[in-house]
């Protein structure tokens, strides 16, 4: 697949005028775009010792309703919500709020309320539900500040989006931001994608995130430092 | 232990290709849209290290506008841009436009996000957009307008329009048909420099939008004349050496202009043309003609002419421009095919034909004279006081009067012996026949001349001027003086010559209105000058046609009565 969507991409490149530098140009982005991943890669391999979910922001166990508990505000062993299909042993009250979504004059895909997996996080993080609302319990203890993205989602990024391989060179990122071999699981990306019953693989806020804290430290949970906009730029090709 | 040595190998390996990757700037990173502290320009941050954040945030950002906006509202009134030939009424920049002036208009800090509680802490203290090309202000009356709709009904309400539908996919309007900024630029991307969306060179970008009737073929589009590096850099602006790559950039700029209507490059008309049409770009120097005496003086007026004005409405103030006789986005190097008719060079021009309609693209060089000389005159004295008076050359000129030099059709008069070879009695003249350069190696044209009237040549309207080739070498230029000196039209032209009476003692050169005149006191341009030609002691004066080479005169000119002299071609003079 890598090989495959290298060829079609160098193919339309040879249809752009100013070929040999728009060329050039690519290969040099793709050197850039490895080295990128290969940092990535170096900062997750010296920081993973230190990060983790102990002691982060997701750590409640500190909290006096947690029971001194890390895992259960969220997860449970046995008897898990069936409210979301997939969703991992949970434990938490699920939202059923309906969100304004976001919406741009030049975005091709038409958003949906959001799906899966990105509920679970806005079960939080819209403000609806308390955070210690999960098991048996009905908590009272809403989240605040800019944790709270409430559940008007016109100003976060979109999210339960699929996404679309781009023709155009120049337009999207390239193959190796998310490939690393052919045939490779979307959920395995350094910025997972999400599949949900054979559709496209879809963007969701664990795509950023990661809730359980393996990325760089200090930095809202984001699966890779975004320093020079690193995270952005893995996607938006600008 | 290994494995981490090859991967340091390969960052650095990799870090090298990173920094050859900056030449190219087809990537945010690479641009001075990158505010961050790696930035290339001189406007970046002191520390900062994220390059979306100055505009975009993932999450909490602006809820009025779109893309997850993350700079601060600006709080502007602007003025927008307006023009007497625009068809639409842009309002308050919209959408991506304002987007772009929450830094551009210089009101908000550079540093100001919405993300961030403190403003983010720009390299050497700056904290707004430093004046200069970046920074508009709140004043875009001299920019291109956005924030409009452009469709098929604006097309076709402007005429010079392409269609929106057939747009280039790298020029985009926004969901509502809208024009923005981001049509022409591409903040992300600035492969083309400014950020455009597609090179404009030879006008690319503007003729994308702009279909200027005539412009593919006009000299402006197509000359490869360069700026000789004397004087004043006609295009600072832009990396063209030649008028066809800058195209419309010649005269125009999009942003920041020094006359606002119509976006010229300079707020005086004139200089917008003069700047290459000086012998530096352009070969002939059209300048220096206006330091003549006598001259249309464009460099007289400012913001008089309006591209809207209608020279039939009685309302148009009085002044002249160069784009009063010449279309920039048509004119050519073509020649006449022959009078009447136009040369290139006043191609697409307005005017007012013979029965004192507006034309819009004239054919007949007269017409672009007469929307100044004609029903509409600026000319409110008369030069020479003459028995009939009358200022309007389009009614001078008019093939109904009893005489008339031949500009608008074939004279009157069939038998005319001075005529040099060449001419004839079917022969059609131009006004620029007589009004002209007096250079003769000079450019063209009545845009200055050293001799009254603008004309090319010295006509001497003087009493008592002793004649000679040089005094009346204007009328000399079609009339053969040995013709004239010889008295072959039967009129002693002769004695009156030798007694020192200048032609224009009895010929009023441009014609007899037939409103005012008759076929029989005012063929031969007949309408004594008054000053000159007294009336006689029985208090007569004038000419009568007796038929082919045949007059009678009553009158008293130079202390001499004329009581009813007639003349014929054999006798020449008879008492």
């Amino acid at each position: 697949m890598w090989f495959i969507c290298l060829d079609r991409s160098i193919s339309v490149i040879k249809r752009i005028q100013e070929m040999e530098i728009k060329i050039l140009s690519y290969y040099i982005h793709l050197i850039n775009k490895c080295m990128v991943v290969a940092i990535v890669s170096l900062i997750f391999a010296t920081t993973s010792s230190f990060a983790g979910i102990t002691g982060s922001v997701h750590d409640f166990s500190t909290q006096g309703w947690s029971a001194g508990r890390i895992c259960t505000v969220c997860h449970t062993p046995h008897n898990a919500s069936q409210t979301i299909a997939a969703a991992p042993l949970w434990n938490h009250k699920v939202t059923t709020a309906t969100y304004t979504l976001y919406t741009s004059p030049t975005m091709d895909e038409t958003t949906v309320q959001p799906l899966g997996i990105s509920k679970l996080c806005l079960s939080c993080h819209d403000g609806t539900l308390a955070v210690d609302s999960f098991g048996d319990q009905t908590g009272s203890t809403f989240i605040s500040g800019e944790a709270n993205i409430g559940t008007d989602l016109s100003n976060d990024h979109p999210i339960s989006v699929s996404w679309t391989h781009q023709t155009i060179v120049g337009f999207g990122p390239q193959c190796t931001n998310c490939h690393d071999q052919i045939g490779e699981d979307p959920s395995k990306f350094v910025l997972p994608f999400y599949k949900y019953a054979g559709g496209p693989a879809k963007i969701e806020c664990s795509s950023c995130h990661d809730p359980h804290n393996n990325g760089p430290p200090n930095e809202k949970l984001l699966r890779m430092s975004n320093n020079g906009s690193a995270l952005c730029l893995t996607c938006h090709n600008r | 232990m290994s494995k981490s040595i090859s991967i340091y190998i390969l960052t650095g390996f990799l870090m090298i290709a990173i920094s050859y990757s900056n030449a190219f700037p087809g990537t945010i990173q690479f641009t001075k849209h990158n505010l961050s502290v790696t930035g290339p320009g001189s406007n970046k941050a002191a520390s900062e290290d994220e390059i979306c954040i100055f505009c975009h945030v993932p999450h909490g950002g602006r809820t009025d506008i779109p893309f997850l906006w993350n700079h601060k509202a600006q709080t502007t009134t602007y003025t927008p841009y307006t023009s007497s030939t625009l068809h639409v009424t842009p309002g308050q920049p919209t959408g991506a436009s304002r987007q772009c002036l929450s830094c551009h208009d210089g009101t908000i800090a550079l540093g100001g996000l919405v993300s961030r509680p403190d403003e983010v802490l720009f390299a050497g203290g700056i904290r707004f957009m430093p004046p200069g090309d970046s920074n508009l202000g709140t004043d875009l009356s001299d920019d291109h307008p956005v924030s409009f709709v452009y469709d098929t009904s604006l097309a076709l309400a402007n005429g010079e329009l392409e269609w929106p539908s057939t747009l280039p996919p790298k020029i985009k309007l926004d969901k509502d048909n809208m024009l923005q900024c981001t049509a022409c630029h591409n903040p992300h991307n600035d492969t083309f420099k400014k950020f455009l969306v597609v090179s404009n060179q030879y006008s690319g970008l503007c003729t994308a939008c702009h279909s200027r009737t005539g412009w593919t073929t006009s000299s402006h589009s197509v000359s490869s004349a360069q700026w000789n590096s004397q004087g004043t850099d006609p295009w600072p602006d832009t990396d063209y050496s030649t008028v066809a790559e800058n195209g419309c950039s010649n005269c125009h700029t999009s942003h920041l202009a020094g006359s606002k209507e119509r976006l010229l490059h300079y707020a005086f008309e004139e200089d917008n043309c003069l700047v290459c049409h000086n012998g530096n770009v352009a070969s002939q120097n059209i300048e220096i003609q206006f330091t003549k005496q006598y001259k249309h003086p464009v460099q007289d007026y400012t913001n008089k002419h309006d591209a809207a004005e209608s020279f039939v409405s009685g309302t148009v103030p009085k002044h002249v421009e160069c784009v009063d006789c010449h279309n920039p986005h048509q004119a050519d190097n073509s020649p006449s095919p022959g009078p009447p008719l136009i040369s290139g060079a006043n191609k697409g021009v307005s005017g007012i034909d013979s029965n004192g309609q507006e034309v819009t693209g004239v054919q007949n060089l007269y017409s672009i004279c007469f929307k100044c000389h004609g029903d509409n005159n600026v000319i409110s004295s008369f030069p020479i006081t003459r028995q009939i008076g009358q200022l309007n050359t389009r009614l001078e000129f008019n093939p109904g009067n009893p005489s008339f030099h031949p500009v608008q059709s074939v004279g009157r008069n069939t038998d005319v012996p001075s005529l040099l070879p060449g001419l004839s009695e079917n022969s059609i003249i131009s006004c620029t026949d007589c009004h002209n350069n007096d250079e003769t190696t000079g450019p063209k044209g009545p845009h200055g001349s050293s001799f009254k009237y603008l004309l090319q040549k010295k006509y001497n309207t003087d009493d008592y001027t002793t004649e000679s080739p040089s005094e009346y070498d204007l009328c000399y230029k079609c009339h053969s003086r040995s013709s004239l000196l010889s008295d072959q039209s039967g009129f002693p032209h002769k004695r009156h010559l030798m007694s020192r009476a200048p032609c224009s003692a009895c010929h009023d050169p441009h014609g007899i209105s037939s409103s005012q005149g008759n076929s029989t006191n005012n063929t031969h341009l007949i309408n004594f000058d008054i000053a000159i030609v007294q009336t006689s002691m029985h208090g007569s004066r004038y000419f009568k046609d007796l038929g082919k080479f045949k007059g009678q005169c009553s009158l008293r000119c130079h202390n001499r009565n004329h009581n009813g002299w007639s003349y014929d071609e054999f006798t020449r003079h008879r008492n």
